[in-house]
Parts: structure tokens; sequence; C-alpha cells
């Protein structure tokens, strides 16, 4: 009676064990291939594919040497070079991170001094962009990380929608638009006057509130200008002076090609007119990279972008690459690192390959000023990059910036709709910035 | 008359919430055949034409037939050592009375309840002293080892197991582990059926540990890898692909439940031993 | 029943315990001990960790965040597990109902489990999409059909999106709570049903005097591993917020607010405080659980 189920629960084990079988051989043969190959091998992680792309061209040249590249989501990156190089692996050769991953990382011991023999990066100093290569130094100014790319800030505007507000699309006449928050406040008005919205989200904001330190001698510096910040995203987001649209939003990405529902998240819906359902954004405050992204959903408004700055020079992001201390093949990483990062022609190269990526090297920066860029209505962004990243002042990033500017991204929004006082904001502020960063005070 | 009526009405409610359950997979399969920007802007029923490149995108990242194979030897060893073991321990801790049996079980229902997020460091910590990092080891030999499925299995087996049949089988002369593998695991096989499902979709869609533990590529399992294809930088045009990968790695668990939800409707009941 | 050869058979209890006993005390003891002597320290994750005493746990009972955590965390499974038992035990009284001999229950117990075969990854991706404030299709719906003007932005208002949260993961979980009590019910036997129905005994009242105190055990099962599960609710929260817990903290749950102490902050020793404090109430919040359903102790 029970004969069927036991036949098949026999079945089933048979099965089981097949798979187990097949897996198993599968596995033990990858396993001798990889042993086969140890020589002169590299294994890099990081976070983007920028990387793998380096390690292919790289190779082409070096066919003696094999590079694994590993891709790992940024929210897992910590913790997975954490994990593997708290035991000294010796799996990773080349690490990366991002700035504000940086300092974590370097304190921990992860990465290879390259000021040191046998590498002597200083001697490479001059080569890059001055903001790139202090961001790679550690509190004693060792090099431990260089970056292939600068990614300095900018505002990227809709030419068509500056002629129809001010009839003129010329970049420093927009610039002067955003030279400070009080006039900021102003041209989101003018530009909603027109019925269109000046950014996407009041997160644009953020960006600008580097022009002194977060952090002073321990303590969490809330200066005027970071209050003038919060004050001007509150007043913003309530006078609905921006499209509602957040990063990375679907919403943000289609606002870039055209025309987005402007949703008022209000229930009484009376005082705002019909043509105000839909809504264009004016403008977009993101670093370098971000103008790939605008590029690449612009669609039908390819072309029709232009770029400017903001009330302050700022940074956003940017790889940085380093050995791991644990490496069991430095020399060969270090010349790798030194071919990503300190080599000219490759330099040229990525430019030319990412189709508009801003690199870190002078001299290249320097040969493509005058490159005119067809998606920014043929401005000549590389020089309006360059510009910018020189004027970038490293002296008041602090490690603790990327989180306490989340913190206090969550406090205005939480003042925006209205659900804390500022008051009740700022405390809870305070407690997750002490909570995250007990070695602070307020 | 009013019966039928009523029925009708169940069946519809019923309908109505299989259609909410298999909302999902609906959405998956036709973004799945969608370009990354028609799926920014909204969803419709609406098949898209673009299966063919999403395939394309998500062969030049990864050799997914290789992922399906790794999960799959994941997910297998680790469910059948899961199954296996839980009804060996449940059985041990539901009908012999030995000393520290109290203090297994208590353990038992204590180690639910810590936080596994914060085992991972100590975790990975032992698993590096053993020189497993970058193995499969790690993520299977720990199922033997699973609390919920013995807490599970015990209760399941004072529910459904009586006393009065095992002594039966031993008068008969049967051994322990006779009486185990011919009476007991049949009696059990729904709720070892029902919690191996859960076990295999578990190690299946695990994506924390085997992202930390493996290291080489060719051994990434399907969750790792979809994962490396979200953090690219092109995730508004590989979006399509991300959703085809999504929904080729369920298709095998559907198979899984589709296979193994049978030993639930077989329906063996501890009515039909006592009889 | 006290024979000697009784007697003989109990050691074997530690047979067949014995495998997963060594397994248990090696991958699951030794880091959760690990991690009790960690809570004692100041660890940053790397370099060495120093003997701090009680003073991350003094800290952790005084940390606002800590205790919106819980509320939230409280309020989140609340919400979520009266849907998902309550659901749950309408459709096994549907379908353990003799007098309707309800068809297909194998079809649909196997749809309703469908949307636990999903990952969270995927299933965060999913609702985040569906709920998108301009773009999803939710608030597309619910404007066409009239019930709302505009859309409302689920994901971005704390009440909302802790509904929303506990709406997914009772979405999720339903169908497995309804295949265990469906599992227990099958267990017992079909003359106790038959009994109670030649007896003339309602439907509620068959269920309520015959099938909820035999399954028991199941029950028990059902409501301390939701408690468990819900208090440790992290996955979800953690992928629709990117990891942040907003919009105003509401979101933040204390396995979330415990994994980003850890990992994001590097503070791994107040992170096994917290670990240990959550542990202390979940294992409250169960006795008394075990308490209310049973009354007196077990065994």
């Amino acid at each position: 009676m029970k004969m069927k189920k036991i036949m098949s629960m026999a079945l089933a084990g048979i099965m089981v064990l097949s798979m187990v079988g097949c897996g198993n051989k599968a596995e033990s043969a990858t396993d001798s291939a990889a042993a086969d190959s140890n020589s002169g091998k590299l294994v890099i992680w990081t976070l983007s594919e920028d990387l793998e792309n380096f390690a292919k061209h790289y190779m082409e040249t070096n066919k003696d040497v094999q590079i694994e590249t590993v891709i790992i989501p940024p929210a897992d990156y910590t913790t997975k070079l954490s994990a593997a190089l708290r035991g000294k692996a010796a799996t990773p050769d080349i690490i990366v991170g991002e700035p504000q991953m940086l300092p974590d990382f370097e304190d921990a011991g992860y990465f290879e001094n390259l000021s040191a023999d046998p590498y002597n990066a200083d001697e490479y100093s001059d080569k890059l962009v001055d903001y790139v290569w202090k961001a790679g130094q550690d509190a004693e100014g060792n090099v431990r990380a260089i970056s292939y790319q600068a990614t300095p800030g900018g505002i990227y505007y809709r030419r068509d929608l500056a002629q129809d507000v001010y009839g003129t699309d010329d970049p420093a006449v927009i610039g002067e638009k955003f030279k400070d928050y009080a006039t900021i406040k102003q041209t989101a008005q003018e530009v909603r006057d027109k019925g269109y919205r000046i950014f996407s989200d009041t997160g644009s904001l953020r960006w600008f509130a580097i022009t002194d330190p977060w952090v002073v001698d321990g303590k969490i510096n809330i200066s005027d200008e970071k209050k003038e910040y919060m004050d001007t995203a509150i007043d913003l987001y309530q006078n609905k002076l921006v499209a509602f649209a957040p990063e990375w939003s679907a919403a943000w990405f289609s606002s870039m090609a055209g025309p987005i529902p402007m949703n008022a998240e209000w229930q009484e819906l009376d005082e705002v007119d019909a043509n105000a359902e839909q809504t264009q954004v004016f403008a977009y405050a993101l670093p370098s990279w971000g103008s790939l992204t605008i590029r690449d959903n612009a669609k039908d408004n390819a072309g029709n972008y232009g770029v400017c700055a903001g009330p302050t020079s700022y940074f956003g992001g940017g790889t940085f690459v380093g050995i791991s201390a644990y490496s069991k093949n430095k020399a060969q990483a270090w010349d790798f690192v030194k071919y990503v990062t300190l080599t000219e022609e490759t330099s040229k190269w990525w430019a030319e390959t990412s189709k508009g990526d801003i690199v870190s090297m002078k001299s290249v920066l320097e040969e493509y000023k005058d490159k005119e860029n067809e998606a920014y209505g043929n401005q000549k962004t590389y020089q309006f990059f360059y510009e910018e990243a020189q004027k970038i002042d490293y002296t008041t990033v602090t490690r603790y910036d990327d989180q306490l500017k989340v913190f206090y991204g969550a406090a205005i929004e939480s003042v925006q709709k209205g659900e804390k006082t500022k008051e009740e904001a700022m405390k809870e502020f305070y407690d997750k910035a002490k909570s995250a960063y007990p070695e602070l005070s307020e | 008359m009013t019966r039928n009526i009523k029925k009708t009405v169940l069946h519809a409610a019923l309908i109505l919430l299989s259609m909410l359950c298999l909302f999902p997979f609906l959405m998956m399969i036709i973004n799945a055949t969608r370009t990354g920007n028609e799926i920014m802007t909204g969803f419709t029923l609406i098949p898209g034409d673009a299966v063919a490149d999403n395939w394309e995108t998500v062969s030049g990242y990864f050799n997914l037939f290789r992922g399906l194979g790794n999960s799959l030897l994941v997910a297998v060893t680790s469910t059948a050592l899961t199954a296996y073991f839980s009804a060996l321990a449940a059985y041990g801790l539901a009908v012999y009375k030995f000393k520290g049996k109290n203090i297994i079980f208590t353990g038992i229902i204590i180690f639910m309840m810590i936080p596994t997020q914060l085992g991972l460091l100590g975790f990975y910590d032992l698993v590096n002293a053993l020189g497993l990092v970058d193995s499969y080891i790690p993520l299977i030999i720990p199922a033997i080892a699973s609390p919920a499925t013995i807490f599970f299995l015990r209760q399941f087996l004072k529910a459904t197991l009586s006393p009065a049949l095992l002594e039966a089988a031993r008068i008969d002369g049967a051994g322990e582990f006779y009486i185990f593998h011919r009476i007991v695991l049949p009696i059990m096989s729904p709720g070892i059926a029902t919690m191996s499902i859960g076990a295999f979709i578990g190690s299946w869609n695990n994506y924390l540990l085997p992202m930390v533990l493996l290291t080489t590529p060719s051994k990434f399992t399907l969750p790792v890898m979809v994962a490396s294809m979200n953090a690219s930088q092109d995730i508004v045009s590989n979006q399509g692909a991300i959703y085809l990968a999504v929904a080729i790695s369920v298709i095998p668990i559907l198979i899984a439940f589709a296979f193994l939800s049978r030993y639930i409707i077989g329906g063996i009941t501890a009515g039909g031993v006592k009889e | 029943m006290t024979g000697k050869k009784k007697k003989d058979m109990n050691h074997m209890g530690y047979v067949f315990v014995a495998p997963f006993l060594i397994v248990f005390l090696i991958f699951s003891a030794y880091p959760v001990i690990r991690t009790l002597y960690l809570s004692f320290t100041q660890y940053k994750g790397y370099g060495a960790p120093t003997f701090i005493g009680f003073d991350n746990y003094k800290r952790v009972v005084t940390d606002p965040i800590f205790w919106t955590a819980l509320g939230n965390t409280a309020k989140i499974w609340g919400i979520n597990i009266v849907l998902q038992l309550g659901l749950a035990f309408l459709l096994t009284i549907v379908f353990s109902d003799i007098k309707y001999k309800m068809r297909g229950l194998s079809v649909y117990r196997a749809l309703f489990y469908l949307p636990n075969l999903i990952a969270a990854t995927s299933v965060a991706f999913l609702f985040k999409v569906l709920l998108d404030w301009q773009f999803g299709s939710l608030n597309q719906i619910l404007i066409k059909a009239g019930i709302i003007k505009s859309g409302i932005n689920w994901l971005g208002q704390p009440g909302t999106a802790q509904l929303v949260v506990a709406v997914i993961g009772a979405w999720m979980w339903f169908g497995n709570s309804f295949i265990m009590l469906m599992a227990g019910v099958q267990g017992i036997s079909r003359d106790y049903f038959e009994a109670a129905a030649i007896d003339g005994a309602g439907r509620w009242r068959t269920f309520g005097s015959i099938i909820i105190p035999l399954l028991k055990p199941i029950l028990l099962y059902v409501a301390i591993t939701s408690l468990i599960g819900g208090l440790q609710l992290f996955d979800i929260p953690f992928l629709i917020t990117d990891g942040a817990g907003a919009p105003s903290n509401a979101l933040n749950t204390v396995v979330l607010y415990l994994y980003n102490s850890a990992f994001k902050y590097n503070n791994v020793g107040y992170a096994g405080a917290i670990a240990y404090l959550l542990f202390f109430i979940i294992g409250i919040v169960s006795a008394i659980e075990y308490k209310v359903m049973y009354g007196k102790k077990e065994d």
C-alpha cells in the first residue's frame, strides 16, 4: 500500500544523488583548471565593470597575466571585503573603494602603503588632479589608493527651458542663477512660474553642503551654511517648487526625456491648476558620471542640455584602486595599478572607451579641453569639469560626510513632510549620528 | 442550493487570491521581454520583443546555466541533509527519554531566537580558520543543524505519532533504525516535505552567505550572479536582462515545488496508521 | 511501561540527536557565543576587541533609536501577523470543512505558496516598481477606478510604508502558514470529524472544539516561528529603503539597525549587544505565548 510512496521517495533519492554527482564532477573540473593557471594571476574585487574593461585591455598587451574581475554590489562590498581581509585572505590582489569607504579600509590596514618602497607612488603626484590624489591618502599622508577618474560635479540644465525662462542658455548666465541658496530659491520661483520645476527633488541640494566640514575636532558642525541648506530644502519642498521625483526613481529617469506627472502629495488638489499635472525638470545636480546618465536617458532631449557650476565645487564617488596588504603578487598588482591610474595612454583609452568619463590625468584633461560634447549642445565639457576639479577643496572633507549627509537628509525629509518639527528632527539627527559614531559629540 | 452558491462565492474568492499570488510571476515574465527603458516607464500586460537582446545581455555577464548548476548542487544537497537529519533528531527528541534532552530542546528554541545576521562575522572567522572559504561545504554542511525544522517535526510527531505503534513494532522485534526508516519516516513525510520545500527555497534564494563566502565567479550561485548584474552601472539598460535572469532562476524552484508538493497531497495521516 | 527493554532503547536518543548536535555546536553555537563575547567589547570589526564590560548594554537601553526601531518592528509585525494568520485560518476552515468538501486543495495550496518562492530581493524590487508614486501600477489603477484623486506616496510616508511592509510579509507567508495548518489538520483522524458531524456540531464548533485543540503543537510552532521571524524583520525593509530605514525612520527595524551598526558603522560590539537584547525580548514574548497556549509547561 505504501509501496508507491517508498518507490517515489527512492526515485527522488536517486535523482538527488545523480544531481550531486554531476555537480561534483563539474566543480572539480574547474578547480583543477584554476590551479593550473596560478602563475601571474591577479584577482580584482571591484564595484563596477570599469575595471573589468581595464583588465581586458591590460591582458591584450600582457598575455602572460591572467586577471579575474569580481564585481560586488556596493551595498555588500564592505561586508565581503572585511570578511575576507580580516582573515588576511590572499585572494583579492587588487581592491577598490569609494572615497567615503577609504578611511575605514585604511584604519583596518587593508591597503598596501604605496608611498613606500618599491612603489614610491609620490613621484607621480603631479600627474593627477590634486583632490583625487589627496582622497587616496591616509591620515599620515601616505598614498593608499589611486583613482583613474575624477568626479567633479556640476549642474546640468535643459537649454530649451532656460531659453523659455531666461531667454538665454549661456552656462555663465544660468550658473549665476545657482550661485547661492537665496538665488536658488528665487530661481525656483521663476522656473515654477513657467510651469517647470528647478530640481527633480530637494536631494539635489545635498551636494553643495561641503563648504565647511561636517565635523570639527570631534564635534558635529551644523554651521549656518548647513542650516541654510535645510531651510532651503524645506522651503522648496513645501512650496512645491520641485518635482518630487527622487534620484534613481522611475520618474527621475523619465524626467530627463520629457514631462513627468506632477502628482501633489497632498490630497486637496483644488489649488493645483490642470496644466500643473505635468511638469518638466529644469536642472539636475550630479557629479561628472551623472552627465553620462543624463545623456543616456535624454532620448529626444539629446543635445539639449548644458552644464554650469553650482554654489560650490563638489565631487561625488569615484573608484579608487589599491593593492591588498595580504596579496601574494604585489609586484604584478602594482604594475596593474600603475597601468590603470598613472599611464597616459590608458587614461586616453578610457576616456574614449567610456565615451566621456572624466579621467584624473591632468595631461589628458588638458588635451581634451577643446573637445565639444554633442550631448551638451557642443559645450566643452572636459574644460568645465577640469576647472571644477581643480577648485575642489579637499580640506573640508571628513570621513563622516557621507553618512552624516544621509542622516541630515532624513531629518530634512521628515520636516518637509510635516512629520516632525525641526527640533525633533535635529534631535533624531544627533541621536543617529552619535549612535553610528560614538566618538562624536553635539 | 445555498451551499452551492456559497461554494461558488468561496471559489471566486480563492481564485482572486490565487491571481494575486500569480501576479509577480506574470510581471516577471512580461518584463523579461521588455527593454529597460520600457520597464522604467511603468508596467503593462503587453509583452515586448526584447527577449533575445536581454538574453544576450545576460550571457555577456555570466554563464547562467553554470549558476543554475551551482545553485542546484547547493540547494539539493543541503535540503536532503536538512530533511534527513532533522527527521532523525526530531524523532530522537520526540520519543526517547534521555538525560540532557530538555537542555537540547530548550537550546534549539533559544537558538531560533538569536538574530542570525550577527553570527556572520563569527561564522566567517570559523570558515576561514577551517580553510573552507570559496567552497560549498560551509553552505551545505550546516544544513544538518536546522533548529526550526527539528522543532516543527518534533511538534508534528507529537501530534501524529502513536506510541502504541512503536511498542507494537518493538514487540515484533524491529530495531530502532528500522522503525525509524520504515515506520516513522513515512508518517513524517508530509511534515518533511513541507519543511523541505522551505529549506530548498531558503537555500536557493540565499544571498548573503554565498555572496560573502564564494570568491571565484565560476562558483557563484544564481542570486549572487543576479546581484552582480544589479550592481552594474548600466542599470537602466540591464533592467530587462535582470528580470530575465530572475525569471529563469525561478523556474527550477517551480519545478521542485511541483515535484515536492505531491508528497503533501498524498496525505498520509496518522489516522491511516492507527487503523 | 518501565520495562527493561524500553529503558535500553532510550539511550538511542543520543544516537539520533548526535549528527545534529555536532554540526550545531560547530556552525551555529560557536558564532553566536562569539557574538556574546563581542557584545562586551568595543570592536570595530578589525584590530583587537577591547573589553568594556556592560557599556554596550547600558548604551543600548538608553538608545532612542533602538526603541524606535523596536516600536516599528512590533507595529509591522502586529499588522502582519493578524493578516497572515487570519487568512491562513480562514482558508484552513474552508478546506477542512467536510460539508463543503472544497475541491482543488492541492492546486490552491500550491498557488498560495508561490509568493514564498521568490527571493526577497526580487519581491522588494517588484513592489518598489508596483508602488512607485508617479508610475506605479497600483496608483494608476486606483486613480482610474476613481478611488483616489492623485497618487499616494506609499513608500514615502511612515504610516503607509509600514502598512506596505506588513502586507508584503503577509502576502509572502500566508501560504506557508496555511500549509502548516493544513498539514496538521490532515494529521487529525477523520473519525473526529465524522463523530462531530454525527453529533451535529456546526462548522465553527467543530473548528473550535476539535481542530484547534488537536492543532496546538503546530499552532504553537506557527505562532513562535512567525514571532521570531517577525521580530527579526530585515530583508524587505533593508531592500525597499536601500538600507536606510526611511521614511522618517519608520522602516528602521531592530535587525536593520543591528546590521547597519555592525557592517556600516563598524560598531560590531554594540551590534552584539543589540542582538542579545532583541533575543532577550523575543525570549520573553515567546514564553508568554507558550504560557497562553498551554497554560502550563508541556512534558
